[in-house]
């Protein structure tokens, strides 16, 4: 792990690899307590409310309410357990009962425990992301090999339905944290001029939350998995396998882990900027992720209220969605009505990187840049009224048919001023052609294809016959793989090596990028046409005439998939590899805060509180930097302006 | 600037012309209804908007790309346009124009049109999804099927749909419409089919769940058969009567039983044998009591159930002449404990 | 610095060498007070969705309707209701005698305040118990899921003082150093302002 090494004092004294992991060893062995002492509670609790603990008898549902209601509060003392065992107990509870906290290591051990620096913080998020992206996108491929011939037996029906439903909700997870938990805390308070963001300790919460869920998502394979998709939707939802409800206690903590975060986002760019840093100053990538923040802090608590809704259903016996008076639709309602919003917490993050590239590595100010931001705020006002146009052929009154279409249609004008801000940058610009440029352009491209092919959904004619065939699928996954996983890798070349100290290979960076874009396309644009074709999303087979593209989508689908090998070897070669070239302080001549430091950041970030005095894109305005280091002062290669 | 400006104009002029070349092809399978006919023509009007805005972006995009590369770190600055002034207020009033110009037509326009509920349809057909499967009633007449729906063409047909487990959809790619199939509630759609066909020639032609409902999801589906008014008033007659298409009986009888603790320990026996070239009936057993069973075959991609019944209970299944070959079967409640293997000689 | 300024952004530089003599209060505690506030107040805004998404899956489900079989009792509710105000009544006076360094009296009402909250809890408690309706009837559902959402954040609040009473009597807080009881604090009342907001209402009055 050398990435720990640069930018932080030395040890004293090297301790042995094992203690490095002893954190999160006693994490798990926490975790393991706190289960059976809550199972052992729910166990209690039953015994005192005079029914047997144990009791076998289904539901109405079909469900089983003992196991699911031990499984419950095993869970929830279990997360507790992880959290003070993996170090929340030094670090923070201690503090709660009046105790002296203690100190967190400052050797490469930090990454493995709470750590307080919002740097260790993005780098746990993003090396948690690229193991989840690949192993979601291993499913995936597990899934392009099931497709690849109609009425395949590779895969049971379950198998199948259930890989697809972790992929589903694992890559939602990558596409809501990975840009904005990794970048957005690693850059977002240098980009600002700031130490650390606001709440250091609750930015750790949010990210060892995350663990939580993934390792639920697959203990809930053992109790029957869930088939429902991320969406879950019931009546399924309460009636299918135990494993639901792991996934619904799982994504309630993934929740609560977006909502804190969201709330350290939103504080830290509005009360933590430099001086100097107004608002007109702030870079795009920050502006972004406030808009992005805002999202996830409001809107994140209705898909929480909609999977505790489910649970109820299951473990209390309520009746929001099954029996009497159950009404399906609202689950629909409050999901999307976090959901929608969601693929823009996805995506605006994805939007301000690629602008964020487009205008250092063109040599251009960002063009129409209060536009852009007055884009993102238009996105967040809009997205908050659009919700129901994933319902369109759910049964709900046609009253609302039209008024969704509208507001629906309305959010291609925000996106319209983003594609200005992008041409405008690169046109009359000096290209430089490396390979965070590469991803940022093929995120352009990608992302017209996904606009484009979004009107055919928002408009309810063509959305009756469109909905929930691979033309949905393959337009999501323009905006998300082709939008946002671009600008992911576009931020991943572009800053890795101001993160690292080491630059990666351009050659085999190259070849990723051209493998990815040509390969993507192939995989995905053949989807339109299947689509249209009649073929429907999430099934394990399909009729006997799409046989061929199947099998075309899914060889492209797999040299897609052996571009991300491409990345890691690029990835781990730079990492180990002695000549791999060091990273200076500004590789790429660009012009924001995190380039005035050297790479890696110290750990206070700058020598001193950097005054900002001009634009983060005065590229061609005359000599003006952005930003100058007080009465301190930097040495002279620091300010590299 | 000029020169630029001029280059992209025309490659965004040719491009266009392509694109617009391009979407006359036809995209999609032909349609069978009259809405279907208006979907498409909503498809066809969105994508042919789409292209000069598509080929806007590409031409400026590609022509960057191409004209502004520079090999290595460039030297100095490009020309530091600001994007201030009148450029981004034209471009927003331009996309605004545009985005309620689509908003309207075919947006609002089309909207009540393939919505819009015959009040009094000439046929009503009633259909239920449940896990995995589709029953059809036409109500006028009392025929029912749980095989096939079939449908007269030219007439106003009504739908009523209904679930009683899950949410399910009910889809026909060939008539493009679809409404979902909600527990407690009953949802409508109506729309003529135009043309006749079935199945076997368009495999459109199917209902088929589009709304992820568990297990057997993609194979929720049933056969579409769209006929002139004589055949359908001959099917209705051999359909009618309330009797069910349930088993016929008649095809080689094979046997199988589910005892106490089935879920865990699967069918009693695990193998079965059936000759090859001839129809076999089915006949499950489920003496497990109280615990709700059933059998599934699955033979060319195709899945052949009984009904979910407690024991104790007995059902049936028909399944057609199978070549010769090894068949999974397993009961759809236990997937993973309950399977075998049925072999044909 | 390494570019000398043009004359027409001499002015800028100016006010950036003015906003430099703020330089020193402008380190990492800067405002700390200002960003806790802040903090705090988004959080409680977001789980105030929490509470409106349950205000809309009640509304869902039973429209204007009340109580589908039996009646809740009115006259508990306002009494609990009551309680919790007084509860937040305290709360504050904790507040306001820590400010004013006066330990003792701001122990007991924090004391006095979970006192309150674990009554309250009792109360509702006995509401559950004497329900006649089914929690899968359509108002059950959003009863018993409402007032358990809010009973789990009370619990919560209870924790919270429990813990700064705790901090309290092993002598932290003085009159200006008192985030830990406003913040429990003013949590505390945003869980009542929730009760007398949306739970109350929507299942008592409507």
């Amino acid at each position: 792990m050398t990435i720990a090494a640069a930018g932080t004092p030395p040890a004293t004294r090297r301790p042995s690899a094992i203690r490095g992991f002893f954190p999160i060893l006693r994490g798990l062995l926490f975790a393991v307590i706190g289960g059976l002492i809550g199972a052992g509670i729910a166990i209690a609790i039953r015994s005192a409310m005079g029914v047997d603990p144990f009791d076998r008898t289904p539901s109405a549902n079909g469900t089983i309410p003992s196991t699911e209601q031990i499984v419950t509060v095993a869970f929830i003392v279990a997360a507790l357990g992880w959290l003070l065992g993996v170090g929340f107990w030094e670090s923070t509870v201690r503090g709660w009962l009046g105790y002296q906290i203690k100190g967190v290591p400052t050797d490469w051990r930090r990454y493995l425990t709470v750590s307080e620096d919002h740097k260790v913080i993005g780098i746990q998020y993003l090396a948690t992301f690229i193991v989840v992206l690949l192993i979601a996108g291993l499913g995936a491929m597990t899934m392009r090999a099931q497709l690849s011939q109609p009425g395949n037996t590779l895969l049971s029906p379950d198998t199948y339905n259930r890989i697809m439903s972790f992929h589903g909700i694992a890559m939602v997870s990558v596409a809501v944290a990975s840009v904005m938990g990794s970048f957005g805390n690693y850059f977002v308070p240098i980009m600002i001029g700031a130490r650390d963001m606001a709440f250091p300790r609750l930015n750790s919460l949010s990210f060892w939350l995350v663990p939580i869920v993934i390792v639920s998502l697959f203990l809930s394979q053992l109790l029957g998995g869930w088939d429902s998709g991320w969406t879950a939707y019931p009546p399924l939802s309460v009636k299918n396998a135990s494993g639901q409800i792991m996934f619904n206690l799982a994504i309630i903590v993934f929740g609560l882990s977006s909502i804190l975060g969201g709330i350290n986002f939103i504080v830290t760019i509005v009360k933590m900027r430099a001086p100097g840093m107004s608002w007109g100053r702030v870079p795009i990538f920050v502006w972004s992720v406030f808009s992005a923040a805002i999202l996830a802090t409001f809107f994140t608590q209705f898909f929480a209220a909609s999977l505790t809704m489910v649970l109820l259903d299951r473990i209390a016996g309520t009746g929001f969605f099954v029996g009497q008076g159950g009404a399906p639709l609202l689950y629909e309602h409050t999901f999307w009505f976090y959901s929608h919003p969601a693929v823009y917490i996805f995506v605006l993050p994805g939007f301000g990187m690629a602008l964020e590239v487009l205008a250092h590595l063109s040599r251009k100010p960002l063009f129409a840049y209060r536009w852009a931001v007055a884009a993102f705020i238009g996105i967040v006002g809009l997205s908050g009224i659009v919700w129901a146009h994933h319902m369109f052929v759910s049964g709900m009154p046609n009253a609302l048919l039209g008024p969704f279409l509208v507001t629906t249609e309305l959010i291609s004008i925000p996106t319209g001023l983003i594609f200005l801000s992008a041409l405008g940058t690169i046109w009359m610009g000096r290209l430089w052609l490396t390979t965070p440029m590469l991803f940022a352009l093929g995120f352009v491209f990608n992302f017209v294809i996904g606009g484009v092919t979004g009107i055919f959904l928002a408009d309810v004619p063509t959305d009756v016959s469109l909905h929930d065939t691979y033309f949905v699928v393959a337009h999501f996954h323009y905006t998300i793989i082709g939008g946002e996983i671009f600008a992911l890798f576009a931020a991943f070349y572009f800053w890795f090596p101001k993160m690292t100290g080491r630059m990666l290979s351009e050659r085999l960076g190259k070849i990723n990028f051209w493998i990815m874009f040509i390969f993507f396309n192939l995989t995905f644009l053949p989807m339109f046409w299947a689509g249209l074709h009649g073929m429907n999303r999430r099934i394990a087979t399909y009729q006997n005439d799409l046989a061929n593209v199947n099998l075309f989508i899914s060889i492209s689908a797999w040299i897609l998939g052996s571009s991300f090998l491409v990345f890691v070897i690029n990835v781990l070669w730079s990492l180990l590899s002695k000549r791999a070239a060091r990273a200076e302080a500004n590789p790429w001549k660009a012009r924001t805060l995190e380039w005035l430091v050297s790479s890696p950041p110290p750990v206070e970030n700058f020598p001193s509180t950097p005054i900002v005095v001009g634009s983060p894109y005065g590229y061609g305005t005359g000599g003006r930097p952005h930003a100058v280091f007080g009465l301190a002062g930097a040495s002279d290669e620091e300010v590299t302006a | 600037m000029r020169r630029h400006i001029a280059i992209v104009g025309l490659v965004w002029l040719v491009l266009t012309f392509a694109g617009l070349i391009l979407a006359q092809v036809a995209f999609e399978p032909g349609t069978f209804s009259d809405k279907g006919q208006m979907i498409d023509d909503t498809f066809r009007t969105l994508l042919i908007m789409s292209v000069p805005v598509f080929t806007f972006v590409i031409a400026i995009l590609g022509y960057s790309v191409f004209a502004f590369r520079h090999k290595g770190q460039p030297e100095g600055d490009g020309v530091p346009l600001s994007g201030r002034g009148r450029l981004p207020l034209a471009w927003f009033v331009v996309t605004s124009a545009m985005a309620l110009g689509v908003m309207v037509y075919p947006g609002l326009t089309e909207l009540p049109k393939v919505v819009h509920l015959d009040a009094q349809p000439d046929v009503i057909v009633r259909i239920q999804g449940q896990q995995w499967r589709w029953s059809v009633q036409y109500p006028q007449t009392g025929a029912k099927s749980n095989s096939e729906l079939v449908l007269p063409v030219n007439r106003k047909i009504g739908f009523e749909i209904t679930s009683i487990d899950v949410i399910h959809s009910v889809w026909v790619p060939a008539f493009r419409m679809r409404i979902d199939a909600v527990p407690g509630l009953t949802t409508y759609m109506s729309f003529t089919p135009t043309a006749t066909g079935d199945y076997g020639t368009d495999s459109g032609l199917r209902l088929q769940c589009s709304q992820l409902c568990g297990l057997n999801h993609a194979t929720m589906q049933m056969p579409v058969k769209v006929v002139t008014d004589a055949e359908f008033a001959t099917w209705l007659a051999a359909n009618g009567g309330g009797q069910p298409s349930g088993p016929s009986g008649g095809g080689q009888p094979v046997a199988i039983e589910a005892t106490a603790g089935a879920a865990t320990d699967g069918f009693a026996t695990k193998t079965l044998d059936a000759k090859a070239g001839t129809p076999i009936t089915f006949t499950f057993t489920n003496d497990d009591p109280g615990t709700v069973h059933n059998l599934a075959v699955t033979a060319d991609g195709k899945t052949y159930a009984t009904d979910f019944k407690p024991g104790p209970a007995t059902m049936t299944v028909d399944v057609p002449a199978l070549p010769a070959g090894t068949y999974p079967f397993l009961c759809q409640a236990h997937p993973t404990t309950m399977t075998g293997t049925l072999t044909v000689k | 610095m390494t570019t000398m300024p043009l004359a027409a952004e001499e002015h800028e530089l100016r006010v950036a060498h003015h906003e430099e003599s703020h330089v020193a209060h402008h380190e990492e505690e800067h405002d700390r007070a200002g960003i806790n506030r802040m903090g705090l107040w988004l959080f409680m805004a977001s789980e105030s969705m929490l509470f409106f998404a349950m205000a809309a899956a009640r509304l869902y489900l039973n429209g204007f309707n009340g109580p589908d079989k039996g009646e809740v009792n009115i006259g508990l509710g306002l009494v609990l209701t009551v309680i919790l105000l007084a509860s937040s009544w305290l709360g504050y006076q904790a507040t306001g005698a820590i400010e004013r360094g006066n330990r003792r009296r701001a122990m007991t009402a924090l004391l006095l305040a979970s006192l309150l909250g674990i009554v309250f809890i009792g109360g509702v408690a006995v509401e559950w118990r004497t329900a006649e309706f089914s929690q899968n009837s359509p108002f059950g559902t959003a009863f018993f899921s409402m007032t358990g959402l809010h009973v789990f954040h009370l619990v919560t609040g209870l924790i919270g003082l429990l813990l700064a009473a705790n901090l309290l009597r092993r002598g932290q807080f003085g009159p200006g150093d008192h985030w830990g009881i406003t913040a429990v604090v003013r949590y505390w009342t945003f869980v009542d302002v929730m009760w007398l907001a949306i739970v109350f209402p929507m299942l008592y009055l409507l």
